[in-house]
């Protein structure tokens, strides 16, 4: 089934279907990732090559090998979000270790064809990392948490009875809301509706403490096998196929508090949370292409195909509830509505392909290593983030789950738009001591001009290559711009947080020639 | 990670002890220049030869100590096959070919799928959305939403909370949905429902019942 799945995908454009459209950005919008060598020059590698980063970004690159090499990488690096959510700031860091670029690479010449030569690599990287924390509080007299529960279930047309069920069709929002009483129905007019007890307080014109908290870990890391084709150093040509895997984990906890002083309003607080983990691999291909019209000039094209990825998602959700008028408090965990284990879904996503161009201009293209003195490089990326896709890998989805991956689809579409990703960085060498600097921007993908999101990389290093080894050290410092919607609601104005992030990134290159 | 890190300073160490090809000269730089290696190719060429001239000599010799060895050639020879035993002319398939043979008993468990619900968000409230979502999962009747005619509400000023919720309208050409309202109504498609407020959940055998709310 998968086979066919992928078959007609790639001659029909992706026409496969996830989860929530929120999805399609973690697993697409992130900068590019290598060596400390390439991120100390923006992350460009589009044509220039003779780095290990090539298999992950134009594999042609690798071409220019004609030696061996091995590499390892690692990094370190330490995020600020600054939130703002209802007028209100926060600031949040975290730390973590991260890996680049590594693996083996073997390049040999032909005796027979003069010119002719021809790499291949094996190489390991993490494309993503997902590591981050978030946490942001404010006052809202607007909308509650609850009342996506409250929509939810009011609009489902299940009864009482038919959500909590051991096997509930709503197992991790409405079943605990209704279970905990933190939705219920009550007769208004004569005509029984769906309401939140913490709408009691809103319709007295108070406010409600809402805090949030997001810990996210895992990233996503890539085997690859490549193989790149130089003829006489005029043209070069690579493919590189990469198994991806995700490893990603995402423990959410919301607070919703009553901020009056009544004491029979019949609301006090809740507290939700929503832990899931999200595995699986699949295998993605890049193509490249390198011209050399004349020596020091590298202009390079490079296609990544959409990636499959084939994903099992765990998940369990917790809500504690207590009221007032009369007092009562209720915990419950979304298992009770899952047969006591956490719900486990299968789904297939496709991110986004995307299309490279790229120059660079190499002063001193020489054999003796002393005279070889600078370049600098450039690259231009699409990424069709419209194009992500979803589709339900169940055995037995139900109607209902059918149609939302294929609605979902369409919001994908709809949410989001085609960007341009720019990446430019350069080198001057001095003997065996060499200096680099890099700049990289990454574009909007959110069609709706309300939400400001971009990615900005300043980056700077340092390299030593003597006596058959090289070691390089770069620092990465990126600002990033997002919105971060704590609930979605369909008959309200919705409300986000803005979030700033700052992140450094120190990133440590060794490799050996052999 | 201690261990990683433990294990990539021996590696490490160990490549820059081993790298005596390179070690007295510069390291080759392959962005700017790749130097070509064709010794290194004549080497490689020089053993496959070597390889491809001594290769029968090894099948001989391994088919000194394993006899499938040879009849690795013989593809075509069914009493051949590498693995069957058989020496004599019998028609015993062995219970590797036997696919109804166990040599245990098998026991079937009582199996309980997982719940596979999607993690889902109401889409209808994505600006960005046209089309029509399929409001009732029970009935499949769909429901014409209206995507919120604008805006967030990113701040508590001036902002008052309207119970009729009018950012949204509903679509004018679906007015026979009994859920094409913008409240939220409690119409469960089943006649089934338990329209209480103090419901305690239902009496069937995988219900899950609710606690009394009293205080």
């Amino acid at each position: 089934m998968k086979k066919y799945i992928l078959v007609v995908s790639l001659f029909s454009g992706s026409a496969i279907y996830a989860q929530v459209p929120e999805d399609a950005l973690r697993y697409s919008f992130f900068p590019q990732n290598g060596t400390a060598r390439n991120q100390a020059i923006g992350g460009a590698m589009g044509s220039l090559g003779g780095d290990i980063t090539a298999p992950y970004v134009n594999p042609a690159g690798l071409g220019f090998y004609k030696t061996k090499e091995i590499v390892f990488s690692a990094g370190f690096l330490l995020n600020e979000n600054k939130t703002t959510f209802r007028d209100n700031n926060s600031i949040k860091t975290n730390a973590g270790f991260t890996i680049g670029t590594g693996g083996l690479i073997f390049g040999f010449s032909s005796t027979k064809k003069q010119g002719i030569s021809n790499a291949i690599s094996f190489t390991i990287t993490q494309t993503a990392n997902f590591n981050n924390h978030i946490q942001y509080k404010g006052l809202n007299n607007y909308s509650s948490f609850s009342e996506q529960f409250a929509e939810e279930f009011a609009k489902s047309g299940y009864s009482i009875n038919e959500v909590l069920s051991t096997n509930s069709p709503l197992p991790f929002s409405s079943a605990p809301a209704l279970f905990t009483y933190l939705i219920d129905t009550v007769k208004i007019n004569g005509v029984y509706q769906v309401k939140a007890a913490p709408e009691y307080i809103l319709d007295a014109g108070q406010a409600l403490r809402q805090e949030m908290d997001q810990r996210t870990k895992g990233g996503i890391h890539e085997l690859s096998m490549s193989f790149a084709h130089n003829r006489k150093d005029k043209w070069l040509y690579g493919l590189s196929i990469s198994i991806p895997y995700i490893n990603y984990s995402n423990l959410t906890n919301f607070k919703e508090s009553d901020t009056s002083s009544n004491t029979s309003n019949y609301f006090n607080h809740f507290e939700y949370t929503d832990d899931y983990k999200t595995t699986g691999s699949g295998f993605i291909a890049r193509l490249g292409v390198i011209y050399r019209p004349v020596d020091y000039i590298r202009l390079g094209l490079a296609v990544h195909t959409p990636t499959w990825m084939f994903l099992t998602e765990k998940r369990t959700t917790t809500l504690s509830t207590q009221l007032e008028n009369p007092v009562a408090s209720f915990n419950t965990s979304s298992a009770t509505f899952t047969n006591n284990e956490p719900g486990e879904n299968k789904y297939t996503q496709v991110t986004p392909m995307k299309v490279m161009l790229s120059a660079s201009y190499v002063f001193r293209e020489v054999s003796d290593v002393k005279k070889q003195r600078a370049f600098i490089t450039a690259d231009v990326e699409y990424v069709h983030y419209k194009g992500f896709r979803f589709t339900n890998d169940n055995k037995n989805p139900t109607a209902n789950d059918k149609a939302y991956y294929s609605a979902l689809n369409n919001v994908v579409k709809a949410e989001y738009k085609g960007a341009f990703n720019y990446r430019v960085g350069g080198e001057l060498k001095f003997n065996t001591i060499m200096a680099r600097l890099g700049f990289a921007w990454y574009g909007n993908p959110y069609k709706d001009a309300a939400f400001k999101a971009s990615k900005m990389l300043l980056s700077g290093g340092l390299g030593y290559r003597n006596k058959g080894m090289f070691i390089d050290l770069t620092y990465v410092h990126s600002i990033s711009k997002d919105v971060n919607f704590p609930y979605r609601l369909a008959d309200r104005a919705n409300t986000f947080a803005t979030v700033k992030q700052q992140k450094g990134n120190v990133m440590l290159t060794v490799g050996f020639k052999f | 990670m201690r261990t990683k890190i433990l294990l990539l300073a021996l590696t490490v160490a160990a490549f820059s002890s081993c790298s005596t090809t390179n070690k007295n000269t510069q390291t080759t730089d392959d962005v700017y220049y790749s130097p070509v290696n064709h010794i290194e190719e004549r080497q490689n060429n020089a053993r496959e030869n070597v390889r491809e001239n001594t290769r029968p000599d090894y099948e001989i010799s391994m088919g000194i100590y394993d006899h499938r060895w040879r009849d690795f050639d013989n593809d075509y020879d069914y009493n051949k096959s590498p693995y069957h035993y058989c020496n004599c002319n019998c028609n015993n398939y062995g219970y590797y070919y036997n696919p109804s043979y166990h040599p245990w008993p098998v026991y079937m468990a009582n199996f309980i799928p997982a719940n596979s619900t999607p993690r889902k968000v109401n889409l209808n409230a994505y600006r960005g959305f046209h089309n029509i979502y399929s409001g009732d999962p029970k009935s499949g009747t769909s429901i014409n939403w209206v995507k919120p005619s604008n805006a967030y509400n990113n701040s508590n000023t001036n902002h008052v909370r309207n119970e009729s919720r009018q950012i949204i309208t509903p679509s004018a050409n679906n007015n026979n949905n009994s859920n094409n309202n913008n409240t939220r109504t409690y119409t469960p498609s089943s006649s089934s429902s338990n329209n209480s407020g103090n419901s305690s959940g239902s009496n069937n055998s995988n219900s899950v019942t609710r606690p009394k709310r009293g205080g």
